[in-house]
């Protein structure tokens, strides 16, 4: 006679395995700050104010079984002026993470909140086709199949205008006949987009209000918690998601939370493709959510805290 | 020859979709079985499909006894009866005759009584 208690150790089993293969296919990462550093001094001036990660940091994250590297900028420092080329230093920085391997995923990051040049994108800053003009440029100038467009990051938009904006760059960047995966910001109202191939991109911390500046961990499940509407409508919608964001301090309560939130994508990889930790870079210092090494490089090299207890999800 | 991510991804929703599928059924079979019932003066309790445990109060108010899930106040409930589906879901029937079904964080007015 089969009872539930017979099954049970066989679906705990499966659990475990599930687990196991979808670290492989839902792609695990981090962002590596440095380019969207310095704000409000904008364009502010490159090694005092921003910098680029080297692609020392790049290697080390991929020793660990990371692939998919979210790389935060700001708009008016990738195009000094607005409509005008894109910077120089940026495209090398930049193209110098894309052909390390391509295996490893690169998300371009538009790091600005929804704003640039002095307005908000759409009301009194650039327009939507200026936008979708720069995003056009970007998909023209780095256009291998290993990167991913994150069109903003948290844009502070109502909901109507970023849809309206993140239409208008989806269209400016198929116009170029890119057919490049593009990250597209979730900013509390689940919209669909007219698009083959995009992902919905959701930042989650552990915190009480969910803004990461805090120590202490919501409750073990607060992260699948936070997302359980929007991986249903997800799979309802058959649409894919990534976890462009989440950071966790070092303690247990916030360990615990961050690994409940990576099995919950990982037993759910219909629709779940990958999520980048915030984050690591080489200014961060003494940023209780940094998973930077310590003297990276170095003979004395050691891991985060953070990095330790990511390992467990790692491939 | 490598294996692509591409490659191991469809494996891997059909091995959440099979996961999926022998959770429901360890669940309800640890669930109250379909057709269970209880009543405010016949005590008792049921499980559902979530391993929740259902029971009713002694508040009383129009629409009958309050209803807890897991020992607190199940969003404000009141019923004359609780019973199981065939899916291990929670229904109530409340003093005038009207079904609601539970639908995981509150109550979702159903225009007849539940399938068993």
């Amino acid at each position: 006679m089969i009872t539930p208690a017979t099954l049970q150790p066989i679906a705990d089993a499966a659990k475990a395995g599930l687990q196991q293969i979808s670290k492989f296919c839902i792609a695990p990462g981090v962002n590596l700050s440095g380019a969207e550093f310095g704000f409000p001094a904008i364009p502010g001036v490159f090694g005092v104010n921003y910098t680029f990660p080297p692609l020392a940091d790049l290697t080390y994250y991929v020793s660990k079984g990371m692939r998919l590297i979210r790389l935060p900028f700001v708009w008016e420092r990738i195009q000094p002026v607005l409509g005008g080329p894109l910077d120089p230093a940026h495209i090398a920085w930049l193209n110098s993470f894309i052909t390390y391997d391509p295996n490893v995923i690169i998300v371009l990051d538009c790091h600005n909140m929804g704003g640039a040049f002095g307005g908000m994108i759409g009301i009194d800053g650039p327009t939507n086709q200026q936008f979708a003009d720069f995003w056009a440029l970007l998909a023209t100038t780095f256009n291998a199949p290993n990167v991913i467009y994150g069109l903003m990051n948290e844009p502070h938009l109502s909901s109507a205008q970023w849809t309206a904006t993140a239409t208008a760059a989806i269209a400016g960047i198929r116009a170029t006949g890119s057919t490049n995966t593009i990250s597209i910001a979730n900013i509390g109202f689940e919209v669909a987009f007219n698009d083959p191939n995009y992902l919905i991109e959701a930042h989650i911390y552990f915190d009480a209000d969910n803004s990461g500046t805090h120590s202490t961990a919501a409750s073990p499940t607060v992260g699948p918690d936070r997302v359980a509407h929007l991986t249903a409508w997800g799979r309802t919608n058959g649409i894919r998601l990534f976890l462009g964001e989440f950071g966790a301090a070092n303690n247990a309560g916030m360990f615990t939370a961050m690994g409940n939130m990576i099995s919950f994508m990982q037993v759910n990889p219909d629709v779940w493709m990958g999520w980048t930790y915030w984050s690591g870079g080489p200014w961060w210092g003494s940023y209780f959510q940094s998973i930077e090494p310590t003297n990276l490089g170095q003979s004395n090299q050691a891991d985060a805290a953070q990095m330790t207890a990511l390992l467990t999800y790692l491939p | 020859m490598t294996i692509t991510p591409v490659q191991l991804q469809p494996i891997a929703v059909a091995w959440q979709n099979a996961l999926n599928q022998l959770n429901t059924l360890i669940a309800l079979a640890n669930a109250s079985s379909s057709g269970s019932s209880i009543t405010p003066t016949g005590g008792g309790s049921l499980i559902d499909v979530a391993g929740a445990t259902w029971t009713f109060g002694t508040n009383t108010g129009n629409g009958g006894t309050g209803i807890f899930r897991n020992g607190a106040a199940a969003a404000s409930g009141q019923g004359v009866k609780l019973e199981v589906d065939v899916n291990g879901v929670i229904w109530t029937q409340n003093a005038q005759n009207n079904w609601y079904m539970w639908n995981g964080s509150g109550w979702t007015a159903e225009a007849s009584g539940p399938t068993i």
